[in-house]
């Protein structure tokens, strides 16, 4: 898929129907999340890939979704090694959603129910305590093809030379 | 471009011709940058879109490490509004920036803005108001092959990516 048509469809699914999502298609997703930007190249982020349907059941207490996910990944980050960790994990994470959308899944960014469970997430990841478990992705087919929601206008965003001049 | 090209190719680029980037271009971009992905859909980015090249030399001095934001015909300047998730969004919005433009055939480098301590000097230097942050400073134009391009190295997937348990 074009790079822009991914960006242009990429939308938020929060429900999913059963189908496989293949290895080599999850390997190509955390792939793109390995290869966006980090600050000073410092590389603070881990990947974790979830396909076992016990575990994405434990991970609906975090959100509902993961229920009916076929897999999902999650973005742990190391304070300790970047300050600029969550910048990073945001690039990485925006990176997998056009990836997920480019090979025909859906997902949707989740964070902050995960920061109100990110204890117990660790938890049924085995993610240590002192790394941050901060953006977990589903990966699933959506029921149906799902617009992106409404955009504020370009206009409206674009500024030239100074704040306020269009 | 395909997008799995334009997300795994994209590199950090810090020398630039002085040929301009056309404006459908640039706002092509900044479109891409206005889809990203933003919790509850708060959209809290402001783009400012700096090409004269003695407010450039101005930010390049401010922005510590980005020396050559001189140099590039263009620099993007991304603001937030206040908001919990201000980080996370504009940086998912930047990410889009730069895949985008790798797609166009041009290069790009990030430079961080929030945590500087210049930033409020940013900030006034092209007119935001206050309550709104400085995010990042995206260095923009056609790539210089002429010079030596730095490929800092990539940890291996398998050393970042964990099945099932971290």
């Amino acid at each position: 898929m074009d790079l822009f048509e991914a960006i242009e469809k990429r939308a938020s699914v929060r429900a999913f129907v059963p189908a496989e999502v293949s290895e080599d298609d999850l390997l190509k997703i955390a792939d793109a999340g390995r290869r966006a930007p980090s600050g000073g190249n410092r590389q603070p982020l881990q990947f974790i890939i979830v396909r076992e349907a016990e575990t994405l059941k434990s991970l609906a207490r975090v959100q509902a979704c993961f229920a009916s996910a076929s897999a999902a990944i999650g973005i742990i980050a190391d304070p300790a090694v970047s300050r600029w960790w969550l910048e990073d994990a945001a690039a990485a994470a925006e990176n997998m959603l056009l990836a997920i959308q480019s090979l025909g899944y859906a997902s949707v960014w989740v964070e902050g129910t995960l920061l109100k469970e990110e204890d117990f997430a660790r938890q049924v990841l085995g993610v240590p305590a002192e790394k941050r478990f901060v953006i977990l992705l589903p990966v699933g087919h959506a029921p149906q093809e799902t617009p992106q929601a409404d955009r504020k206008p370009l206009a409206d965003v674009l500024w030239r030379e100074k704040y306020g001049r269009k | 471009m395909d997008a799995f090209e334009a997300l795994t190719t994209r590199r950090s680029i810090r020398h630039f011709t002085s040929e301009p980037v056309p404006r459908d271009q640039i706002e092509k971009i900044i479109d891409a940058g206005r889809m990203a992905a933003s919790a509850c859909n708060e959209q809290p980015w402001e783009f400012v879109v700096v090409t004269d090249a003695a407010v450039r030399a101005q930010l390049a001095e401010l922005s510590i490490h980005g020396k050559f934001i001189a140099e590039s015909p263009v620099c993007v300047v991304v603001f937030s509004k206040t908001w919990d998730y201000f980080l996370e969004d504009c940086c998912a919005a930047t990410q889009n920036l730069l895949v985008a433009a790798r797609a166009l055939g041009l290069g790009t480098c990030w430079v961080a803005g929030d945590k500087k301590p210049t930033a409020p000097q940013i900030g006034s230097l092209l007119g935001v108001p206050e309550g709104f942050r400085l995010v990042s400073l995206i260095a923009l134009g056609h790539v210089d092959t002429t010079s030596r391009l730095r490929n800092p190295p990539k940890r291996a997937l398998d050393e970042v990516l964990h099945w099932e348990k971290f």
